[in-house]
């Protein structure tokens, strides 16, 4: 009797996790007491405080730099969505181009704009020319999303018909698409010859290249041709509103061809804003244009465009913008004054806190 | 046998008085009606007393039916008369004759069912109880009670709650209605359907067709098959998972998914795991816990055999047998104890709280089963009971055995949780078990607790979606506008898919509606998923800060703190009100002689020789403050030894010899000297050493006191700050001389131990009257001599007296024998006027050496209205300790003798026979005959008890109420000891403005004095109306400088101390118009002076009206005084009463509780609270297992709250306010986005970036944050508790916090979107390169919302830890990692981007611009509050960091005059005592057997197990012949006064 008297006392103690955990007194380590060395960054009032007046400063002096750099660059816009179609036929009733596009029978690249513009101060550096859209809506969930990824890598039958929604199919042979998709098959397509206008009024056409306008990056990973390029496509339909067969982009080049062709890579980039411009080509400054060695030199040009690409329907507008970069970008006038404004409100910020600072001095501490 | 037993027995005493007799078989009817009236004297008594509180209450109706003529004569059936004063729940029986009855009410069914012969108990269950048992003595009554029913009907549909009924029917049946006074009845429950129960004893198949619940207990949830199932049901009713499950499928469509279904499904899949981890790591607990209890064993009957089986496998109807110092099983009908009489002693400190000892009594005739197991297999006894119920102490069922009916009370009941006391064993047979039992039913069930932040949490997500779903709509129109004027147009490029109606308006509407969804989708990240996992981290990680808190470890039990539920911590932070219960958690339930007055003078200060200040003793637990020590320059020290006063004689000790002992115990602090018995008592002096330098390489070596029989060296020596330590001896007495002493005995005043020593009457007398005037029951165990008393204040007395040499030995029923000084003294024991609470005093009178004395101890007030004229001297003198004494919170005691004549004896006790035998009104004649002999008394002195709180607990409860934490004691104790205990925790102060108390027992009453009190509390409000207020919060948390005008204002009626410590000065300096008094309120602690508030007020509510005031009507006011009040205790509270009142806090205060208990009588409490804290270590498992906190010590509570607490709710709440401007900030961006994207849902980020955001770029560092942060160290916390009051008013996460987070988050969503985007539209590179693609943006502005996260954190983090940098820095870090691992390694779309963006100047230019943009005003705005309304914890932190050097103060004790309170008012308190074991010890029932001698006693049959058994035998006679007790008076006593003749004279059958 008495033995199960103590088994059940025994017991009872056991059901105790206090006295289980007897052995595990808490340890007085910094760790678990919660006193872990504070290792604050110093940061004093007076430090932030100055750091007002410094951000101010830097924010204001930053927007003048800016506002200098972006005043040095130099930037001729050719906004050309609705230009005349140039003939040479002088009494012909000028047509805009824009509404000869959107007829069924436009036979493309025939019609063409031509702008003369002169440049006063040469400009120097590399120029680049670009294509501007306006109120095209690049950044659609559904245009971005309408795209086969499978396909850029060169793996052209593995692409299911949700990826490219409409765009997948051709409507009349039913043959796949390639490359399918929304944003593919609005491959921009309007081209454009710079051309100086010499002493004697002959044109030197200024050389661009077609190559480097991708970004490294894009065209390495993304962008992979299936092997033999021409036999594959074969078998399928180029989008619809193309001119030109995926593997004929470049017919200067053969390696820009294909998935790899940059002008397609450059315009494959989805675009942030429904206001975009892509690089269309960088002037080559390269041996044997001595003319053009140093940018564009002053004069006059004259800038031919074929114009193939509908954008009036939505109200869009093309732009061809010839420009040179500095290190701290292209021409935007209001980011230094961005900058000069917020330097300015952090200054007086900085000011109004020092003033309080000054006033409650010693509140809140001791003494 | 039996028959022949009670025959015997009615023969013998004809004055039998059947009102507590159990049981006749032979009466007549004159008996009856001499019964009969007796009763109804009582019970119109009863009715004057407690007709009217009856009103209010849904009562139990209950009536017991007796059949009286049986249809064969061979029975006499006889009214079942025991009447029952048990003091909640008056009684009276209505007995009928063939009455068949049913009884049709609103709620409750009354059944009625005869069945030949059998007394069949019936039932009713409606939510309330009144019990009405109705009797009558002939027959014939059978219309009449009808009519009673149908009245009872009646009154129970018309009038529920209001009609009193005392229903009394032809002048002959006396019905009598009293409200039981409980608020239980309120939630009496019962188990569906059930509405009686049938046992039979030993009949496993009769019993299971009950289906019956078996004792199995189960607290877990899951099993091992349905954790997944069940678990996930469980999780996917929390709203935000459910959300995102929605989610999921939605983007599980194509055609609105604007994401892959994947940045959902990850933080999902991880949300769910890691909460299912969680979840099966706590069940596992439950299992655990669950089987340890289950699997306790119990020995229980099976075939005749006692079989170990497991506590699980116990059943209803099994006999299971208990021994000593185990728990109960199961809820057991007590049938046979090894107790004489079947007496069984219980501890019910699980249930109630109450540690004395409790008896319970089995039938007689069960008794004689004895341990016979084979006569307890065949026992098949069946039961009818009452079905289980939660009421503690109510009982009512049948026995039918042997073609008989005995009655079942709760007397006979044996409760789960009990513990068997100094019983060896006993067998009870199982009425409830498991989920059944008492225990179990009042444990209240377990609630799932959420916090107020979980619970504004949930409110929050549902604003968040209703926020989401306008967005959504708000993109809707917008997407189908844009859609009818532009998207139609750009067709050429993106024709509308082929889904969509081509028609105009219809296409772009439907395009608008599926946008809908799909911003859903894109925007559902404003929803944090990762927000519950987090915030459970955070809070698990902070559990384990508390689990490892050395500072809440107690040493003396090895316990540390225990967050048992990690899902509370920050709420302990915003805690408004604590609920505390009394023993065991304020007090050690420990009371200790700890003062006396001796004929005016007065003992058991330690006196500081130097100060003349008393020093305070405390425990040497608490390490620092405990330490007696004071410091003094060397020139005090010095003068000191030269002022101490020799007050002794150098007798036969030689100096050196003492020297000698000392020098060789260099390190001991005491040595004793061990003298013959001879010698004793020569050394009765005092030897005192002069301090003496010690060898000259130490310093000096006082040596301060020496004793008799012991040297005390004790040393002082310089401290580290070149002060010297005196140490003021205060070590306890050496008591080891006497033989008989006990080392807990602590006392430290060697003064009254000289006295002793030196044969000074007075004090003889004075422990001679201790060592005699009670009801102890002396025990040897192990030859060691206990005592049994039922209250721990007696025991406390009899064994001080012990310690000074008079030891109470032994007793019989006639005798009391004590050793003085190693020489036995006899007493011939005449009577015992036993305690009661009218009487509040006891006495005994003895004869010795023919001389008669009586003994007699009191309430103070009782004791001196009977003292003799001569002695206004003394009077007036122990007048003043008594106050004295009351005001340090003592409960006190007045003691006096009185010589009695030989012949006035013998007159008095003639008059008292005559009275004892009186018939009618004999308690007030009895009352009468002892007031006649308690008078012209002489004061002996007063005895002060302690009931000795915990360490700490003044200290913790004013630092808690300086927090602004209100405090409320709900104690099951008497009014007195509530109220003094109140005073002794400092929760009561004299400067109170008023303590009001409630004790009313009507409805009225208790309206009348709330009404009073209301008054009240208004004129001392316009008087100073601020005067109340101590706490002024400010939404902010921060302090306003009003206080001074508050201060000017105040009119205080008492006394306000105000002092300055130079270090609270040093904080709030003055010029900034903080008053000192708001410093002062804010440190309480022991190293600056203690403030005392003056004004406030407290109040006290009884048990019995705390019913009233919880009623619907008084409900209000009630709450309206109380919440003005400073202080509430409730006191004789039932468990269930304790959660009624934390339930009316919480409901209509909406107020955040605490609740902090010891026993199962605070489980219900405890669960019902917002927190329960539980104190571990401790007997009591039931608490703790019921707590979500357990810690060993009460004042633990202050850290617990005032730092972990804090901390949690600080963190917690910067966790949240980051959290949520995180996820705006970083969803929003998409909304901007949709303006420039033609509302498509096209995202800003890289589908990745936002699956991940929260879970692995952002999560890390405010996890940190949330775990590591503290913006003030816990020693300020502690030293401030005013850095609380913001959790109070949940300043900082509300809903204001949170729009303001929000609209940071919406401020900065759009300027991380649109500053990228103006700088990035049209920008080109340096190489010409276009850089407004959409990807490069993304990333950029990704990249710059990380980096301003990044900052956004370092702000918040004011404390950093090495583990906060290496999370900011590394999440930053870990950005940039992941990203160009997944666009690299994996091959993400956004591949190159971030490279290409970060090479470029405009990449930086925004990055600064932007971030400078998000910044300043966050910089500025801090700056300019911490600059112009810094608030506390600034304040602090400031000083934290500029004191860091500061060396700390060394610490000085407070003397007890510093602390010692000026409470002028006189605890009217007496002695909250219970009636003893008087009627016991006097009728010699507890005695085993007739003692024959001193040496020979044992008294409680305590002596051995073989000897029991045979004297069980031998004395079988005198068992018999022994009455039964009448109902133990343990439970019940206070409205209704025993009759103590009545009782004499049952005893003296």
């Amino acid at each position: 009797m008495s033995n199960c008297q103590t088994d059940q006392i025994g017991n009872e103690q056991e059901e105790k996790p206090i006295k289980k955990e007897k052995s595990k007194r808490p340890v007085d380590s910094d760790f678990k007491q919660q006193k872990l060395k504070p290792l604050n960054i110093p940061i004093s009032h007076k430090a932030i405080l100055s750091s007002f007046f410094v951000f101010g400063i830097i924010l204001i002096g930053a927007g003048v730099i800016l506002k200098i750099s972006s005043g040095r660059i130099k930037e001729i816009k050719l906004s050309y969505t609705n230009c005349f179609n140039y003939t040479e036929d002088q009494n012909a009733k000028p047509t805009k181009c824009a509404d000869l596009v959107t007829s069924r029978y436009y036979i493309p690249n025939s019609c063409r704009c031509q702008y003369f513009f002169t440049i006063e101060k040469p400009l120097k550096g590399k120029v680049f020319i670009y294509y501007k859209l306006t109120n095209f809506y690049h950044n659609h969930r559904a245009f971005k999303s309408s795209i086969a990824a499978n396909q850029f890598l060169g793996d052209l039958e593995n692409v299911s018909e949700g990826e490219c929604k409409n765009f997948h199919l051709h409507p009349v042979t039913n043959v796949t698409i390639v490359p399918c998709g929304a944003i593919a098959n609005s491959f921009f397509n309007d081209s454009m010859k710079l051309s100086y206008v010499g002493a004697n009024n002959d044109l030197i056409e200024v050389p661009m290249l077609k190559t480097g306008i991708a970004l490294n990056y894009e065209k390495e990973t993304k962008f992979f041709n299936p092997t033999g390029l021409k036999e594959a496509l074969r078998s399928y339909s180029k989008p619809l509103t193309w001119q030109r067969n995926l593997m004929e982009l470049d017919q200067q080049n053969e390696d820009n061809n294909g998935f790899q062709n940059e002008d397609f890579i450059v315009w494959m980039r989805g675009e942030a804003l429904k206001k975009f411009r892509k690089l269309y080509r960088k002037v080559d400054h390269g041996s044997g244009n001595f003319l053009f060695e140093n940018g564009l030199p002053n004069g006059t040009y004259v800038a031919e465009i074929s114009y193939n690409y509908p954008v009036v329907s939505f109200s869009g507008t093309k732009t061809f913008i010839i420009t040179t970069s500095s290190i701290l970008g292209g021409k935007n006038n209001s980011i230094g004054y961005m900058y000069i404004v917020v330097g300015s409100s952090v200054f007086i910020i900085g000011i109004y806190m020092l003033i309080t600072f000054l006033r409650n001095e010693g509140n809140g501490k001791i003494d | 046998m039996h028959e022949n037993i009670l025959l015997k027995t009615i023969e013998d005493k004809p004055l039998s008085a059947p009102s507590t007799s159990i049981f006749h078989r032979h009466q007549n009817e004159n008996e009856i009606e001499r019964s009969f009236s007796r009763h109804s004297t009582k019970t119109r008594k009863h009715k004057k007393h407690k007709l009217s509180s009856s009103s209010s209450l849904h009562s139990l109706v209950s009536i017991l039916k007796h059949p009286m003529q049986c249809d064969n004569n061979q029975q006499h059936s006889v009214p079942n008369v025991s009447f029952e004063n048990i003091e909640n729940d008056a009684k009276s029986n209505l007995s009928n004759s063939n009455t068949n009855a049913s009884i049709d009410n609103s709620t409750s069914q009354l059944q009625y069912t005869i069945e030949g012969d059998e007394l069949t108990t019936t039932k009713s269950i409606p939510e309330g109880s009144v019990s009405i048992q109705t009797q009558t003595s002939t027959i014939g009554f059978r219309a009449s009670f009808f009519s009673v029913l149908e009245k009872l009907g009646i009154w129970r549909s018309q009038d529920l709650y209001k009609t009193t009924t005392a229903t009394s029917i032809s002048g002959e049946v006396k019905a009598t209605t009293t409200a039981r006074n409980s608020v239980t009845s309120l939630y009496f429950r019962t188990v569906h359907g059930e509405n009686e129960r049938r046992i039979r004893a030993n009949d496993r198949e009769y019993n299971s067709q009950f289906h019956y619940a078996n004792n199995y207990i189960k607290t877990s949830k899951y099993s091992f098959l349905t954790f997944l199932p069940l678990n996930l049901l469980e999780q996917f009713q929390r709203l935000a998972n459910f959300y995102f499950l929605c989610l999921l499928i939605l983007q599980l469509i194509p055609a609105i998914s604007s994401l892959t279904p994947v940045t959902t499904a990850i933080p999902l899949i991880g949300v769910l795991s890691l909460t299912a981890i969680k979840d099966a790591y706590d069940d596992f607990q439950r299992h655990t816990s669950d089987s340890q209890v289950n699997n306790r064993i119990s020995k229980c009957l099976r075939n005749g055999k006692l079989v170990n089986e497991k506590w699980s496998g116990v059943q209803v109807g099994d006999i299971i047998r208990m021994e000593n110092d185990q728990f109960v099983a199961a809820d057991i009908l007590l049938l046979t104890s090894s107790e004489p009489n079947g007496l069984t002693f219980i501890e019910t400190a699980e249930l109630d709280g109450e540690t004395n000892l409790k008896i319970k009594q089995c039938l007689m005739e069960t008794a004689a089963l004895n341990q016979r197991e084979d006569l307890l297999w065949e026992f098949n006894g069946e039961i009818i009971c009452e079905p289980p119920n939660n009421l503690l102490n109510k009982f009512e069922g049948t026995l039918l055995w042997k073609n008989q009916r005995f009655p079942l009370d709760n007397e006979k009941l044996l409760l789960r949780g009990c513990v068997l006391r100094n019983t060896q064993w006993c067998y009870g047979l199982v009425i409830f078990a498991g989920k059944d039992t008492k225990l179990m039913q009042n444990s209240g069930k377990t609630k799932f607790k959420r916090t107020n932040i979980d619970k504004l949490l949930n409110f929050i997500i549902i604003g968040i979606v209703f926020f989401l779903l306008s967005v959504c709509g708000f993109c809707t129109v917008a997407a189908a506008v844009w859609e009818g004027f532009i998207g139609y147009n750009f067709q050429v490029y993106l024709p509308w898919d082929k889904l969509i109606v081509p028609q105009h308006i219809q296409g772009s509407t439907i395009i608008g509606l599926l946008v809908f969804f799909s911003y859903a989708i894109v925007l559902n990240t404003v929803v944090p998923i990762s927000l519950y996992v987090s915030v459970e981290v955070i809070r698990f990680a902070q559990s384990f800060q508390i689990n490892w808190d050395e500072k809440m470890f107690h040493k003396k039990t090895k316990t540390f703190a225990k967050a048992r539920t990690t899902t509370l911590n920050e709420e302990l932070g915003q805690i408004q009100y604590v609920f505390s219960d009394k023993t065991g958690t304020l007090t050690q339930n420990i009371m200790t002689f700890n003062k006396c007055s001796i004929t005016g003078r007065s003992y058991g200060d330690v006196i500081d020789l130097r100060t003349g200040d008393i020093v305070e003793i405390t425990e040497p637990s608490i390490s620092n403050s405990s330490k007696t020590s004071l410091l003094h320059s060397a020139e005090i020290h010095s003068s000191i030894h030269s002022s101490s006063p020799l007050t002794a004689t150098l007798s036969s000790f030689d100096l050196n010899i003492a020297r000698n002992g000392m020098y060789e115990n260099n390190n001991s602090t005491s040595i004793n000297f061990n003298t013959n018995e001879n010698d004793k008592k020569q050394l009765h002096q005092t030897v005192r050493f002069l301090p003496e330098l010690k060898n000259g390489k130490t310093n000096k070596k006082t040596i301060m006191l020496a004793e008799s029989e012991e040297s005390i060296i004790s040393e002082s020596s310089y401290d580290k700050y070149g002060f010297f330590e005196h140490a003021v001896d205060t070590r306890p007495v050496d008591f080891s001389f006497n033989p008989y002493y006990e080392p807990e005995f602590k006392w430290y005043d060697r003064e009254l131990l000289n006295a002793v020593r030196a044969d000074e009457t007075h004090a003889h007398n004075y422990f001679r009257l201790l060592a005699l005037c009670h009801t102890v029951m002396p025990e040897y165990k192990d030859g060691r001599l206990f005592y049994q008393a039922q209250s721990p204040d007696e025991s406390a007395l009899v064994s001080a007296a012990r310690n000074f040499g008079f030891v109470f030995k032994a007793r019989t029923p006639t005798s009391i024998t004590i050793e003085v000084n190693g020489q036995i003294e006899e007493y011939e024991l005449l009577h015992i006027i036993d305690f009661n609470n009218s009487r509040k005093r006891m006495s005994v009178i003895l004869r010795r050496n023919n001389k008669i004395v009586l003994y007699c101890k009191g309430a103070d007030n009782v004791i001196y209205d009977r003292l003799g004229n001569n002695q206004m001297d003394i009077k007036n003198r122990t007048q003043e300790h008594l106050n004295k004494f009351a005001g340090e919170g003592l409960r006190t005691l007045v003691l006096a003798e009185r010589q009695v004549e030989e012949n006035f004896y013998n007159r008095w006790k003639r008059k008292y026979q005559d009275a004892s035998i009186a018939i009618s009104s004999r308690e007030e004649k009895l009352d009468l005959v002892y007031e006649e002999i308690e008078c012209e008394m002489r004061l002996v002195g007063v005895s002060a008890i302690e009931d000795k709180l915990q360490d700490g607990v003044p200290e913790t409860i004013s630092s808690l109420q300086t927090a602004g934490i209100k405090i409320w004691v709900l104690t099951g104790d008497k009014q007195e000891t509530a109220i003094n205990i109140g005073y002794s925790c400092s929760l009561l102060t004299d400067d109170m403005v008023d303590v009001f108390i409630v004790d009313g027992v009507t409805k009225s009453e208790v309206e009348q004095q709330l009404r009073k009190f209301k008054e009240s509390i208004k004129i001392v409000n316009t008087f100073h109306p601020n005067g109340v207020q101590n706490f002024n919060l400010n939404t902010n948390g921060h302090f306003k400088p009003d206080v001074r005008n508050e201060m000017e204002m105040k009119t205080p009626p008492a006394i306000s101390i105000v002092t300055f410590s130079s270090e609270a000065n040093n904080i709030f300096g003055n010029e900034n118009g903080i008053s000192a008094s708001r410093q002062n309120q804010s440190t309480p602690n022991q190293t600056t002076p203690v403030v005392e508030e003056s004004s406030g007020f407290a109040i006290v509510v009884n048990g019995h009206s705390l019913v009233h005031c919880l009623s619907i009507d008084l409900e209000q006011k009630f709450l309206e005084i109380a919440v003005q009040c400073k202080a509430v205790i409730c006191c004789r509270v039932t468990p269930l009463q304790k959660a009624l009142v934390v339930a009316l806090m919480k409901r209509s205060k909406n107020a955040v509780t605490l609740a902090i208990g010891d026993g199962a009588n605070d489980v219900s409490m405890i669960k019902e609270a917002h927190i329960g804290v539980g104190i571990s270590g401790q007997e009591g498992m039931q608490a703790v297992l019921a707590s979500d906190y357990a810690i060993a010590q009460f004042r633990f509570l202050e850290r617990l709250l005032l730092v972990h607490g804090r901390w949690s709710y600080y963190r917690m709440c910067k966790f949240l306010r980051y959290f949520f401007y995180k996820n705006f900030a970083f969803t929003l961006c998409h909304f901007w986005y949709s303006f420039f994207c033609g509302f498509s849902a096209q995202t800003v980020f890289d589908p990745m970036f936002i699956s991940v955001y929260n879970l692995f770029y952002t999560s890390l560092p405010v996890l940190a944050l949330g775990i590591f942060e503290q913006d003030v160290s816990d020693k300020y916390s502690v030293e401030y508790p005013k850095l609380y009051t913001p959790g109070l008013t949940n300043a900082l996460f509300n809903t204001r916090e949170f729009v303001k987070s929000v609209i940071h988050g919406v401020f900065s969503s759009l300027v991380l979107f649109l500053v990228p985007y103006g700088h990035y539209g049209d920008r080109i590179s340096h190489d010409g390169h276009v850089l407004s693609d959409q990807m490069l943006l993304g990333s950029v502005v990704a990249t710059i919302l990380i980096l301003d996260n990044t900052a956004q954190i370092a702000l918040d983090t004011g404390y950093w830890t090495v583990f906060n940098h290496i999370m900011v820095w590394g999440s930053l870090l870990w950005y940039f990692i992941l990203d160009s691992f997944y666009n690299y390694v994996i091959r993400g779309p956004y591949v190159g981007s971030l490279a290409k963006a970060i090479t470029e100047s405009t990449f930086w230019l925004t990055t600064l611009l932007t971030v400078i943009i998000l910044m300043v005003p966050v910089l500025a705005w801090r700056f300019y509050n911490f600059d112009c309304h810094p608030s506390l914890s600034d304040r602090i932190r400031l000083k934290q960091r500029e004191m860091k050097h500061v060396k700390p103060k060394p610490i000085v004790i407070r003397t007890a005059s510093a602390r010692r309170s000026r409470r002028s008012l006189r605890s009217s308190y007496a002695f909250a005592h219970e009636e003893g074991f008087g009627r016991l010890i006097t009728s010699g029932k507890i005695m085993r057997r007739m003692p024959q001698g001193h040496e020979a006693a044992y008294p409680l049959g305590l002596g051995s197990v073989k000897k029991q058994q045979h004297q069980n035998m031998d004395h079988n006679g005198m068992l018999k012949i022994n009455k039964i007790l009448p109902g133990s008076s343990s439970a019940n006593s206070d409205l209704s006064p025993r009759l103590p003749l009545s009782d004499l004279d049952t005893i003296n059958l």
